[in-house]
């Protein structure tokens, strides 16, 4: 063809040449944090530069003074809310706390991180006998305000994997400790909650001690803060490890852990599960719900605030609401919770029964009762442990009598939990 | 400085007048119908909040023909094949030319450089719905010779306004379309020639309607008038008065995160508007009457061997935009991240909340998805009652400008082989930047204070105000508050090129030098910056120069090669050279001269039956600058960062054919593909805008090396297929657009944002990774037809569908928030924000001339 000329095709193979060179370049990375510099002190020797006194004190590190760079490996982390504002690092000599006026640092100073610490304008201190590093003001040390802190601490390389490097079976007397074992991450073998399985990790509303017990009998506290997202977890039961940060307030030897996968080996609460629930009130009764009537008869009712079943019995009644056949032998620590609202009740009038044994006539089933304390013009709960006895049988049922007249009563949210096989595994 | 250069000026003006000869044989461009592109409105994102400075909010568009143009055009050659195919049809996706910022192209009015002295963009929104003046500019595209202006990079282009130039006519137009507004009247007339020397010509148009526009929530009222009268003194001189101006009021769409779109499943969905007193109410109103007035002296002697073209210019007006501000209350944006279901679910909130929400969404509901009015006015009503301070308002951010100055240009013919263009160019800006109250919401009076500051500095009272000159006054509407400062610029340009034409070859060479400085006069005495924010700061004054070269070599009458250079160095805009330009008058450290090298080899072919360019282009930004502010959750502060060193490479490879099918069909085939980069990392400089850390100004630096530059699609093509006889005309193409590119939130490229993360980590590619969004396709198709109803009377009518497959997927803007989630690293918390270009919309016309 005469039409192109043959300088086009010069002009055409030169300019893919250039655009396929240029359409496979590879986005710039970001490089790991780098400290130009280098530690010329150990933590020990920083530490050793305070001596700790009968009451909190501290030193000042003078700005103008010689550089004192320390470096360590960050152990701590806010993620979960315990170690709240501060971070702690540790070398081979030792550990330190350092605190920092954020709530939120584990993705600034990471778990595992190598940081490099410029001391010189801060304060080195204690906390009943704890030392931390910070600034001294209103007699004690407080954090570095968040936007100083890169001035003295700086992150370098990459995260490296964080293990405790002292493993302790007893816990001595806090001043036979080694100094350079406080602020560290440490691991506590053999250790026993004494209220495993009873006490929470932390109180709603304040840090909360619990005592853990050694093998030999030592005695070490566990400090969770209330702003731990774990806090309303139950101590766990047994015998485990637990790994965490050593501190002391003042003799008083103390353990804080990061998070919930510190607390290892224990026997482990299995959380209860639904058994029986009723899911859909418009068909109950062709689900297995029956109802033996005299008088006024159960409904169900389902609109957009209530779904449940209802009775209002204006003539003198006796009817029986009873459920299908829940079968309970594989579960243990089963209960029945119900909600319900009773405007206007006598005495007697409203029941809650359970058996083992319906015969399919109310009058020859052995019923036991479930206690309903309080009736109320509002809903209420009803919570109900259920017999060990009552849960070999295949043929669990529950059922509500209405006896007498002049009051509506309405129940719902009807639920059987359980725990399938034992409640604690290893 | 200045004062001399104005007095430079005036005398070659005066000697302008004693040049001998020769007209400079310029040839006008008249458009084909289908690429007479309209006028646009650029927004005047000066910082806006998070906006990046290259995004507009909203559009312009429908030009008579149906030619709707949402960029304005680097596109406007007339005879280029490749321009005339893609100007109109490429602009649905906001495609830019070489990738180009709009403020590499010149726009001139009678040589007089429209192009903003601090934005550096032309603001096309000064001249909208003039369209039946404003048609045909001259274009002269990329890095070919101009004659009007020493051109940019991006090409340039220049208005004739004079009045002798408008046809006799009288023309009338109306439109009909369902974009941004529903009509269009158009009334022009002018009178030629007249025997006594005398041509004048005027035009009205009329814009307005939202009863069929695109977007819910928004309103469009425009009013422009035009006037020019011209007076040939003698054989010749002639003396020109032009002047124009639009008002322009419109309620904008507001961009939003893909979670709201998904939600609500509406692609425009707009968070600017809420339901007030039984009428949709936008927050965001943005105002602007800008007026030019042109006094221009032509000199163009019969012999055509000279023609000067002097033209003194004054431009003034006003820019406002309205917005919401509050103050310890609840963002009342509705789409504000706090309010999105997966902020709930980022809490850990799957049931109670996030259902409640999830709903309000799903059912759109719209006293929470749309701004709620009631709800403000409820709040400030009971704090007015208790004696307390408005918490929420309605400002204005208002930018006042007067510009004054005066450009000449000068053709001269040698011989037949060498033609001079030269020309010199003075003028000095003010602008002045404010924000005042434009509606208390029913709150009784605001008090003006940061509220990022307010309790950062506990023992110093005065750090939260914004004016402690005027810490203790109660402000109602229409006083000042905020920030109050005025920028003071001025430009001086000396340019000449020179043309040599010889048979089988033709070249260009160019130089330019100029100066420009600038200042900044703060109003206010901040409270964080008590010593650096009232009165003049110092003076910045940079030498520009830039040179041009290009060669023509004609191998037949069929084949031809073409090889353009250009380098520049262009002083960095005033809006990127202060710290924190709102409050501060300290300049960045290092200001620098952007560079732009830019060449492009083109092969072209010109038969009667086809028509080709095959053009490889090569572009490189070095030092360009960037200042964006934002929300910065590790300071707590609306932060200014101030980016410098930006370089950036544009490579990529235009190609444009029309090839005919006999006598009324041609065959289209069109396309870029390019491929558009920052080539080095950027460094930038941060600062807390509540004075956190007075004097420590952070350092970083961006690797963004090798990411793509965003703001259009690299990769457009289009086929069409074209139809003209017996002054009917059809044209349908089919359109492909792709690599576009999300723009990049430079904080997620440092090794701050990065930290320690592994770069086999997936949150690692989360943060740093770019956005790609998927190509689509468009189709559209138009068609004219005029009749001559007798001598004298034409009526004609068009009409258009863009967007005929009403695909509602092709992102035209899309952008990371600079705001970013450094507790969790969750880059979703602050997703990206995008706008849509419009699905199926239409446009019909029809004309009325008289001559």
């Amino acid at each position: 063809m005469k039409i192109f000329h043959k300088y086009s095709i010069i002009v055409l193979s030169f300019a893919l040449g250039l655009l396929m060179a240029s359409c496979n370049l590879e986005p710039d990375v970001a490089p790991m944090p780098f400290y130009d510099g280098e530690a010329n002190t150990t933590i020990a020797e920083l530490l050793a530069m305070h001596e700790i006194g009968s009451s909190d004190s501290y030193i000042h590190i003078p700005e103008d003074a010689e550089d004192i760079i320390i470096t360590g490996i960050v152990t701590t982390s806010d993620k979960h809310g315990n170690c709240y504002k501060y971070i702690n690092i540790e070398d081979e000599t030792g550990a330190i706390q350092i605190k920092i006026n954020s709530s939120t640092l584990y993705n600034k100073y990471r778990l595992g991180q190598r940081v490099f610490v410029k001391c010189n304008g801060l304060d080195l201190g204690d906390y009943r006998k704890l030392p931390q590093l910070g600034l001294w003001a209103n007699d004690k040390i407080e954090p570095i305000p968040s936007g100083k802190a890169h001035y003295y601490i700086f992150n370098h390389g990459p995260i490296q994997p964080v293990e405790p490097t002292i493993t302790m079976t007893s816990i001595p007397n806090a001043n036979a400790i080694p100094d350079s074992h406080y602020n560290r991450l440490v691991k506590l073998e053999g250790a026993t909650f004494v209220e495993g399985g009873i006490a929470t990790y932390c109180d709603p509303y304040a840090a909360t001690s619990h005592d853990i017990k050694m093998a030999d009998g030592t005695i070490i506290a566990m400090r969770t803060s209330n702003y731990a997202d774990f806090y309303n977890e139950l101590l766990p039961t047994g015998t485990g490890t637990i790994i965490g940060i050593l501190t002391r307030y003042n003799n008083n030897v103390q353990i804080v852990i990061r998070d919930l996968d510190d607390v290892q080996d224990f026997m482990t609460v299995i959380p209860s599960q639904t058994i029986f629930s009723v899911t859909d009130y418009n068909s109950a009764f062709e689900n297995g719900w029956t109802r033996v009537t005299s008088g006024s008869d159960w409904s169900t009712l389902v609109n957009s605030i209530f779904a449940g079943f209802v009775i209002n019995a204006n003539t003198q009644t006796d009817s029986w609401l009873i459920s299908p056949k829940i079968n309970l032998s594989s579960y243990t620590d089963v209960s029945l919770s119900f909600s319900h609202r009773a405007p206007n009740v006598g005495n007697n009038m409203l029941k809650c029964y359970y058996t083992t044994n319906y015969t399919g006539d109310v009058a020859s089933t052995n019923w036991n009762e479930v206690p309903i304390s309080e009736f109320e013009i509002t809903f209420l709960n009803v919570n109900f442990g259920i017999p060990e006895a009552a849960l070999v049988s295949p043929n669990f049922r529950i059922a509500f009598r209405y006896q007498g007249k002049g009051s509506m009563w309405a129940i719902n949210n009807i639920e059987i939990k359980g725990t399938a096989g034992s409640i604690y595994i290893k | 400085m200045k004062k001399s250069l104005l007095w430079i000026f005036a005398i070659l003006l005066v000697c302008g007048t004693g040049f001998a000869q020769n007209d400079g044989g310029k040839t006008k461009n008249k458009k084909q119908k289908s690429s007479i592109s309209d006028t646009t409105a650029i927004s005047y994102s000066q910082n806006d909040e998070n906006t990046s400075a290259s995004i507009s909010e909203g559009q312009d568009e429908e030009s008579e023909f149906g030619a709707g143009n949402n960029v304005p055009s680097l596109l406007h050659s007339s005879q280029d094949v490749y321009v005339n195919n893609t100007s109109y049809t490429f602009s649905i996706a906001y495609f830019r030319s070489r990738g180009y910022d709009n403020k590499y192209q010149d726009v001139c009015m009678n040589g007089f450089s429209m192009n903003s002295r601090i934005t550096g963009r032309a603001s096309y929104s000064q001249w909208g719905g003039l369209n039946h003046i404003f048609r045909y500019p001259e274009n002269v595209a990329n890095l070919n010779p101009v004659s009007f202006t020493f051109g940019n990079v991006g090409g340039a282009s220049n208005y004739n306004l004079r009045a002798s130039n408008q046809r006799r006519q009288i023309r009338a137009s109306y439109s009909l379309t369902n974009r941004t507004y529903s009509n269009r009247f158009m009334l022009t007339g002018a009178t030629g020639v007249l025997k006594n020397g005398w041509s004048v010509a005027g035009s009205l148009s009329a814009r307005f309607g939202n009863a069929l526009s695109y977007v819910e929530g928004t309103s469009y009222n425009s009013f422009g008038g035009f006037i020019a009268a011209e007076k040939q003194l003698n054989s010749a001189n002639w003396l020109n008065l032009a002047a124009f101006m639009s008002h322009t009021a419109r309620g904008m769409q507001s961009n939003s995160v893909q979670e709201a779109y998904d939600l609500l499943g509406d692609h425009y969905y707009n968070a600017n508007w809420g339901w007030y007193q039984g009428k949709q109410r936008n927050a965001r109103i943005r105002t602007v009457c800008e007026p030019v007035i042109l006094l221009t002296h032509t000199f163009a002697p019969k012999s055509n061997k000279i023609q000067v073209n002097t033209t003194l210019g004054a431009t003034f007006g006003r820019n406002n935009t309205t917005s919401l501000n509050w103050y310890d209350v609840p963002d009342p944006r509705p789409d504000y991240y706090r309010y999105l279901p997966s902020y709930q679910i980022n809490n850990g909130d799957t049931n109670y909340f996030y259902n409640n929400i999830f709903d309000y969404w799903a059912s759109n509901n719209e006293s929470y998805t749309q701004i709620n009015w009631d709800k403000m006015y409820e709040v400030n009503q009971l704090a007015a009652y208790q004696g307390k301070r408005a918490q929420y308002m309605v400002e204005n951010r208002i930018y006042d400008h007067l510009q004054l100055g005066g450009s000449s240009n000068m053709t001269y013919s040698f011989n037949d082989h060498i033609k001079l263009h030269a020309g010199l160019d003075v003028r000095g800006m003010k602008q002045k930047n404010y924000k005042t109250i434009n509606d208390l919401l029913g709150g009784a009076y605001w008090i003006d204070v940061d509220k990022f500051s307010e309790g950062e500095f506990p023992d110093d009272f005065n750090v939260q105000y914004n004016d402690i000159l005027h810490k203790d006054d109660t402000l109602g509407v229409g006083d000042v508050f905020g920030y109050n400062y005025d920028y003071h610029i001025y430009t001086q340009r000396l340019w000449a090129t020179a043309v040599f034409t010889y048979p089988h070859l033709e070249f260009h060479l160019g130089g330019q030098l100029g100066g420009t400085e600038f200042w900044r006069v703060g109003h206010m005495q901040n409270g964080r910056f008590q010593d650096a924010s009232y009165g003049r700061s110092e003076t910045e004054g940079f030498l520009e120069g830039g040179g041009k070269a290009g060669v023509t070599y004609k191998i037949n009458g069929r084949n031809y090669l073409v090889l353009n250079g250009q380098a520049e160095a262009v002083a960095p805009s005033v809006l990127n050279a202060f710290l924190a330009p709102r409050i501060r008058n300290t300049i960045v450290d290092n200001l620098k001269c952007e560079k732009v090298y830019a060449s492009d080899l083109s092969y072209i072919l010109s038969y009667p039956s086809i028509k080709m360019r095959a053009t490889l282009y090569f572009t490189q930004i070095n030092d360009a600058t960037r200042l964006i502010s934002f929300y910065h959750d590790d300071y707590a502060s609306m932060v200014n960062y101030s980016i410098s060193g930006i370089d950036q490479r544009h490579l990529g490879i235009e190609l444009g054919a029309e090839i005919k099918l006999g006598s009324m069909f041609s065959i289209i085939l069109a396309g870029n593909y390019g491929d558009y980069r920052y080539s080095d990392r950027a460094e930038v400089t941060m600062n807390a805008e509540n004075g956190t850390d007075f004097d420590g100004q952070l350092e970083r630096t961006v690797y963004w090396k090798n990411y793509h530059v965003s703001g259009t699609p690299q990769v457009a093509g289009t086929v069409g297929l074209k139809f003209n006889h017996n002054y009917w005309w059809v044209n349908i193409n089919a359109n492909y657009f792709d690599k576009i590119y999300c723009d990049l939130n430079p904080e997620r490229r440092t090794n701050t944002a990065r930290g320690s993360l592994s770069i086999d980590d997936p949150v690692y590619h989360l943060i740093a990774d770019q956005t790609r969004m998927k190509g689509q396709f468009t189709m559209d198709v138009s068609v004219s037809k005029s009749w001559r109803i007798k001598s004298g009377y034409i009526i004609g009518f068009n009409a258009s569908i863009t967007n005929l497959l009403n695909n509602k997927n092709l992102v035209t803007t899309a952008w990371e928030q600079y705001r970013f989630d450094y507790t969790n690293l969750n880059v979703d918390k602050f997703g990206n924000k995008y706008y849509y270009a419009f699905g199926t919309t239409f446009y019909l016309g029809i004309n009325f001339t008289f001559n």
